[in-house]
């Protein structure tokens, strides 16, 4: 879905919405924002990993003591109204320690994320009512578990602009569409649909390295590249049109609409060349490139950061469908218990853990900038149907 | 580098919350403690003035009297024992059973009382706890009345008296003092207000303006180079209104205008769906196009509005013939969105019930009934029982199809459906039972392919053909078994001993007594994974409410209870241990490997053989049996006829019945039961509804009110002049915006009645005024007082909307197919039917109506933004669509004389205008420049490094593969050809292309210029 380049020279159109969340354009929202909060509103951009697939917040970075005592044991009260029947309860097989000085308790499988515990913020109290992936991801994305409301990044970008007028102001990184629901994760609904995300396939050309050779920038980006026109060419199209449309307004005094649509143009031709710089990774040192390792997803992390650092206001980097999905590894298993024909499995809350130590490493998507952060995919599905976790990473 | 804010959020599963329900669960397990005999002196009054009322008051009057959060209010004494969503507060003699003491102890499972405040002290707590023992006594005169658990807000005299709700007022148009300037009752509205703030409208547009502005508001379409001369040529008085007259009869005017109104009837061709049998992540509607053919139709045979809307919510339930020319009207409820697989059935319901309420609310009303939905709304007088007695409306009100067909053909079509999907049942199961029979035939041939395999593998290593021969093996499935003995033993540890003895070099003997043991214990797993299926089959057999099985679900009304969601998931069903199920399905079902990247297809297990290996092994009777069946499937295939057009619609449910108030809008917790019927504060008596689901009443009730006539002449208002009497045209409440001009919105509701609620006849009524047909210039004394025109002193400038940029230039270019009505085209750079014909996906939008500000499809929209972005402008540079269509005109052109005369008529087409010299000279200019520049540069292109010129032309469709829609996808981004990698003209289209020209880019320009783009 690609639109939204160039934010900052509609603002004027769509100056309403900046209007009303009580920002001006170019001005710090957090200055404007401080005001009620109980501390200053630092974050000026997001990065968001949706880690569809990945494990549950009962074996990463939410002990649940009671799961132990009540292992094997049916869920007390019966089964939720909304959910469908479970048979018992299990453990998290993992243990936890208290890292920091906060005492976050974080599972066995992240001892280096461990490490940063008292620069994470944790929120233990989100859920949904809905035992589906698709649904949840909604929920997640747009507050509402159906399609059509606009997504978080959408509001972020609505109230608070953009910093970078020849860049999108909302980016989805993902390595191919459609991922999991796709598209309307990212929607803006009915907002002005320049709020909706950009989306930009950041799949790898081969899944052992994070660019190739054959990776080019322009390609990536929408209504960037034009194959018949070279930019000589366009450029004299261009002062041709200005001048047409000065001639038609003659002396008639400046319409901003009019007056707008000029000038969008002359960023448009800008944009061209400027913005396929953004996406290309070519361009970091190769220190930096090994540090974020081989596969989509860690050019996601890489391209969101270049993203962020040039003033995109939300970067979401996905995982696709075809990536793990609602497996703990040895993945098969899952796959072969959801083939089971009889289903027998769901019955267990969670299937047994298979006892290989070899779980979360999988080649194609740890960029080792993340320690073991970013876990691919290992979640036990069946009776609770949707494990969908974000751990928060600071990079860099 | 800067560390970089990042985004956290994870979602707790149910196991969160079973851990929080295991305390509730222990503490109503307590028994309470034996009441003890009640204190005298806490059965006076006494207690309750001087400790317990104090205590209430200043501890929890807060919340619980007025506001009665969670439902409960404790200021009285029968409000105590109704209590809350969570039940009683208090149960008077027994104060362990009592909520109100629970809370204020902070008891395990019990919210801890006051919210946010600090403990009550211990005294306090005794306090309440002897009040309670001794019966609660409160003193009878104090005694309110108790309020319902779904707390109402009463509606008052205030409330009643807000502007919407009013009757339309008949106010005789205002004195003007510049009596000249009105053309009508319109006129004198508008500059009454304007000669109040000392203002007046500029000079009228001239005549080549007016023809362009009107041509295409109610048509979407400039006007022709005759159109044009004609009507500067016609110097009668009312030229102008002759024009408007032959608009209107125009079948391009429902085309227009229809799609105004389906922007606030949210209509979409298909939905998002969870469970899409295909895969696709959405369903499509196939005759969607039904009811937007309607809705066109209605504007160009100009239904009279009341008609228009009974028909929308309720076609089914009128009589004779109007039930038959009306029944596509449905579509208004029939095209969902529908939730239903989307989550929870109580929850989707709900939803969809949701946005029935909100787009009938908002779309017919202009009142933001939705808001209602969780508690009374924040402003307008809507309380909460409103909303379900509305919402109950909808809940008996469910999805159906009606086959716009001969009763003979739908039988027959549906027989032949029936008898063909019996017969792929039959094929199907068939071919699995000789699978199976076949699979569990070969286990007993495991040992002999496992002596086998060990003497390839093994010591004596010989060749695998000649064993293959020798030993009178299956080639493929000896090859299987190999593949199969090496399989790393992760899942299982049946293979390790193997394994194990091929590792060490073992002998034949050890190999034969390993191969007879695995052999034993295959047909152990075989014979164990039948009983288990039997017993599972009873299981189900006993869990089914009828004899029938389930038919798997997929339309809106067939999803009844979550089971729907997955028949049969919810039974706990026996199974074998994990290790030896694996086995089993391994060897008989999917073949699956830790190394499997993920996605990949499935590969057979070990003895399972599908289609042609299947068919191969069984014997010439059998396989010919299948044949035949395969061939019957695929005659009836054939013979089936292409399925008779439907109504994607709706029909009242057999047994009507009424909702429930959902507090705090959950589906799961309920109130008091609510009669279907229409908002409270419309009707002096709450009017209520009893035939079927009461979608006719409903219709009847709000075609009786004044705000919906109020909503309809406003929107007809804001398409023609930009902005709103109201401008916030689906909110008339009081969040809403107050009429600029009040008298003039009723002036023109009244018309609108008296003139049989006729739309066209509005429009002329509108069109013919002055105001309407102002010029868009600017004077300085105005523009300080208002500068956002909201008084009408001028005309609005504005850019075209997206369909009518794109039927703006098909239409000039000669391209433009002008039939009407039809199933839905997908947007490409040469599709040719105007643009309302395009699809309209919710799962995802066309990009380039999204482009040009379309409105989201999954909710009412009541405006559209008009946005000007850099990517627009790349559309305009880059796209085929705007080439290809600027070559064909080109072609239009190319016979005249020179440049002068192909210039002069380009822009006659274009604008209606001859050029002035400079256009002339700077099109000549560029005609003559371009071409030797172009010469040049590609000349010196060629002689660059080839590489570059490589990396060029590998650019085309570089990305197509990964952009690629799946088959019967939603719309590709055709539209977008040229100007975004990736997206494609279909290559039908792509043979058909003109080469690019200069004078095709010169017209390219102009088409880009803003004296096209924009309506002044």
């Amino acid at each position: 879905m690609g639109n939204g380049f160039g934010m900052l020279a509609f603002a004027s159109m769509i100056g309403k919405s900046i209007a009303a969340a009580g920002l001006d354009q170019g001005k710090p929202a957090a200055a404007t924002l401080a005001k009620g909060l109980h501390h200053p509103a630092r974050a000026k951009h997001v990065i968001f990993l949706f880690m569809n697939g990945g494990l549950s917040q009962v074996d990463s970075f939410d002990p649940k003591p009671m799961l132990d005592k009540y292992h094997g044991q049916p869920l007390p009260g019966g089964t939720v109204a909304t959910e469908r029947k479970t048979g018992a309860l299990m453990r998290s097989p993992f243990t936890f320690k208290k890292y920091g000085q906060s005492g976050l308790e974080v599972s066995e499988l992240f001892p280096h994320v461990g490490g940063c515990a008292d620069d994470i913020c944790m929120i233990r109290s989100m859920h949904t009512d809905i035992p589906n992936h698709e649904p949840s991801m909604l929920m997640m994305n747009t507050g509402h578990i159906q399609v059509g409301r606009p997504s978080i990044g959408s509001w972020l970008t609505y109230g608070l602009g953009t910093e970078n007028k020849n860049l999108p102001g909302y980016v989805v990184l993902c390595p191919d569409v459609p991922t999991t629901v796709g598209p309307p994760l990212w929607n803006g609904a009915f907002l002005p649909a320049v709020h909706q995300g950009t989306f930009i396939p950041s799949k790898v050309e081969r899944p052992d390295q994070i660019v190739g050779k054959d990776f080019d920038p322009k390609k990536l980006v929408s209504f960037i590249h034009n194959k018949s026109f070279t930019l000589a060419e366009q450029r004299r199209e261009l002062d041709l049109l200005a001048s047409l449309d000065a001639m038609q307004r003659g002396s008639a005094p400046a319409d901003p609409q009019l007056e707008g649509a000029i000038s969008s143009m002359e960023t448009a031709y800008r944009m061209q060349t400027e913005a396929p710089d953004v996406f290309d990774i070519r361009k970091e040192s190769q220190a930096t490139l090994e540090l974020y390792g081989p596969g989509s997803t860690a050019r996601g992390c890489l391209m969101a950061v270049r993203l962020v650092e040039r003033g995109v206001r939300m970067v979401q980097v996905y995982y696709a469908k075809g990536d793990p999905w609602d497996a703990f590894l040895p993945s098969q298993l899952s796959i072969r218990i959801v083939c089971e024909p009889s289903f027998s499995m769901r019955n267990t809350v969670r299937p047994p853990q298979p006892a290989t130590t070899t779980r979360y490493s999988r080649s194609s998507a740890s960029p080792s900038a993340f320690t073991e952060g970013i876990i691919t995919a290992s979640s036990p599905l069946l009776g609770f149907h949707f494990q969908i976790t974000s751990p928060m990473m600071s990079v860099k | 580098m800067p560390l970089y804010q990042s985004e956290s959020g994870r979602f707790t599963a149910v196991m969160v919350g079973a851990a929080v329900m295991l305390v509730g669960a222990f503490v109503a397990g307590q028994t309470p403690a034996p009441a003890t005999p009640a204190a005298a002196a806490a059965q006076t009054t006494d207690l309750f003035e001087t400790r317990i009322r104090p205590l209430l008051a200043a501890n929890c009057f807060a919340c619980h009297s007025e506001s009665a959060m969670a439902g409960l209010r404790v200021d009285s004494r029968a409000a105590l024992l109704r209590g809350g969503e969570t039940g009683p507060a208090m149960v008077p003699g027994d104060p362990d059973k009592s909520a109100l003491l629970k809370v204020v102890q902070h008891a395990d499972g019990f919210p801890r009382m006051p919210r946010g405040r600090a403990k009550l002290p211990a005294a306090d707590i005794d306090a309440i706890a002897e009040w309670i023992r001794a019966g609660a006594v409160w003193p009878a005169a104090d005694e309110a009345p108790a309020p319902v658990a779904s707390h109402e807000r009463p509606i008052t005299a205030e409330h009643r008296g807000f502007w919407a709700f009013q009757p339309i007022k008949k106010a005789a148009a205002p004195a003007v003092q510049n009596a000249a300037w009105p053309r009508n009752d319109i006129d004198r509205f508008i500059l009454a207000r304007l000669e109040r703030d000392g203002l007046a409208p500029v000079a009228p547009a001239d005549k080549l303006t007016l023809l362009r502005r009107a041509t295409l508001d109610l048509t979407g379409l400039p006007p022709t180079a005759e159109e044009v001369d004609a009507f500067l040529a016609d110097t009668s008085a009312d030229a102008f209104d002759k024009v408007v007259d032959r608009l209107l009869a125009s079948p391009r005017y429902g085309e227009q205008w229809g799609r105004m109104w389906l922007d606030v009837a949210r209509y979409g061709e298909d939905d998002y769906r969870s469970l899409d049998p295909m895969g696709r992540g959405f369903n499509p509607y196939p005759n969607a196009h039904l009811y937007r053919d309607w809705v066109i139709r209605a504007f160009n045979e100009d239904l009279p509005y009341d008609q228009f809307v009974t028909a929308q919510l309720a076609a089914d339930l009128l009589d004779g013939p109007d039930r038959v020319r009306h029944l596509p009207a449905l579509g208004f409820l029939g095209l969902g969105p529908w939730y239903y697989d989307n989550g929870a059935v109580e929850i989707t319901r709900a939803d969809e019930r949701h946005d029935r309420v909100d787009a009938v609310s908002r779309g017919f009303l202009g009142f933001t009934v939705g808001c209602a939905r969780c508690h009374d709304h924040k402003y307008d007088p809507i309380p909460t029982k409103d909303y379900y007695g509305l919402a109950g409306v909808f809940l008996n009100t469910e999805y159906t199809e009606y086959p716009l067909a001969p009763k003979a053909i739908v039988d027959e079509y549906k027989a032949k459906e029936k008898a063909l999907k019996l017969k792929r049942e039959m094929l199907n199961e068939y071919t699995a039972a000789e699978a199976r029979q076949l699979a569990e035939t070969l286990a007993f041939q495991s040992a002999t392919y496992m002596k086998a395999a060990w003497q390839v593998i093994g010591e004596p290593k010989k060749d695998k053909l000649s064993i293959v021969e020798k030993e009178k093996l299956d080639y493929e499935l000896f090859d299987r078994w190999l593949a199969f003995l090496q399989k790393k033993p992760v899942f299982y540890p049946f293979l390790k001993d193997w394994q194990a003895m091929v590792a060490k070099g073992g002998t034949a003997k050890e190999a034969a007594t390993l191969a007879d043991a695995f052999q034993d214990l295959l047909i152990g797993v075989v014979l164990e994974q039948r009983e288990v299926k039997k017993e599972n089959d009873i299981i189900k057999a006993r869990a089914l409410p009828t004899a029938k099985p389930k038919e798997p679900a997929n339309l809106p009304n067939e999803f009844i209870t979550n089971d729907d969601f997955c028949p049969g998931c919810g039974l706990e069903l026996r199974s074998m241990t994990v290790d030896r199920t694996t086995l089993w399905g391994d060897v008989f079902y999917s073949n699956l490997d830790p190394d499997d990247a993920p996605g990949k297809p499935s590969r057979p297990g070990l003895l399972q053989f599908r289609g042609w290996g299947l068919e191969q092994r069984l014997g010439g009777d059998r396989r010919a049996l299948i044949e035949g069946l395969r061939k019957d499937v695929e005659a009836m295939e054939k013979a089936l006829p292409e399925k008779f057009a439907y109504v994607h619609g709706v029909k009242d449910v057999e047994k009507p019945v009424d909702l429930k108030v959902h507090l705090r809008g959950s589906p799961t917790r309920l109130g008091d039961t609510v009669p279907r019927g229409f908002l409270s504060v419309m009707s002096p008596e709450r009017i209520t509804f009893s035939k079927g689901s009461g979608r006719l009443e409903l219709a009847r009730a709000i075609t009786q009110q004044p705000m919906a006539l109020r909503v309809m002449v406003n929107r007809v208002w804001k398409e023609h002049f930009g902005t709103g009497l109201v401008n916030t045209p689906s909110n008339f409440g009081l969040n809403g915006e107050k009429p600029t001009h009040p008298e003039l919105l009723d002036y023109l509701a009244q018309y609108f009645v008296d003139h049989g609620m006729s739309t066209k006849a509005l429009h002329k009524e509108i069109m013919r005024s002055a105001v309407y047909q102002l010029g868009a210039g600017t004077q300085a004394a105005a523009f300080a007082k208002d500068s956002g025109n909201r008084l009408y002193w001028r005309a609005n400038r504005h850019r075209m909307s997206a369909e009518q940029i794109r039927d703006a230039i098909l239409f000039v270019s000669g391209a433009l197919d002008l039939r009407v009505g039809g199933p839905s085209v997908t947007l490409t750079p040469l599709a040719d039917r105007r643009t309302v014909y395009g699809k309209v996906s919710r799962y995802k939008l066309d990009e380039f109506l999204q482009l040009f500000d379309f409105p989201s499809p999954s909710q009412t929209a009541e405006h559209r933004f008009s946005t000007s972005v850099p990517l627009q402008r790349l559309f305009f540079m880059n796209s085929d669509f705007m080439q290809q269509h600027a070559e064909r005109l080109a072609e239009q052109v190319a016979d005249e004389a020179d440049d002068t005369a192909r210039i002069q008529k380009v822009y006659r087409k274009l604008f209606g205008r001859a050029p002035t010299a400079d256009e002339t000279k700077a099109g000549r200019d560029f005609l003559q420049a371009e071409a030797l520049k172009q010469y040049e540069e590609r000349r010196a292109k060629a002689k660059m490094p080839p590489d570059k010129d490589a990396e060029a032309k590998d650019d085309k469709g570089a990305t197509a593969d990964a952009d690629k829609p799946p088959a019967d996808g939603p719309p590709a981004d055709g539209m977008m050809a040229g100007a975004k990698p990736g997206a494609t003209a279909p290559a039908d289209e792509k043979k058909k292309m003109l080469p690019v020209s200069t004078f095709g880019r010169y017209v390219k320009i102009l088409m880009s210029s803003n004296e096209f783009l924009f309506v002044s």
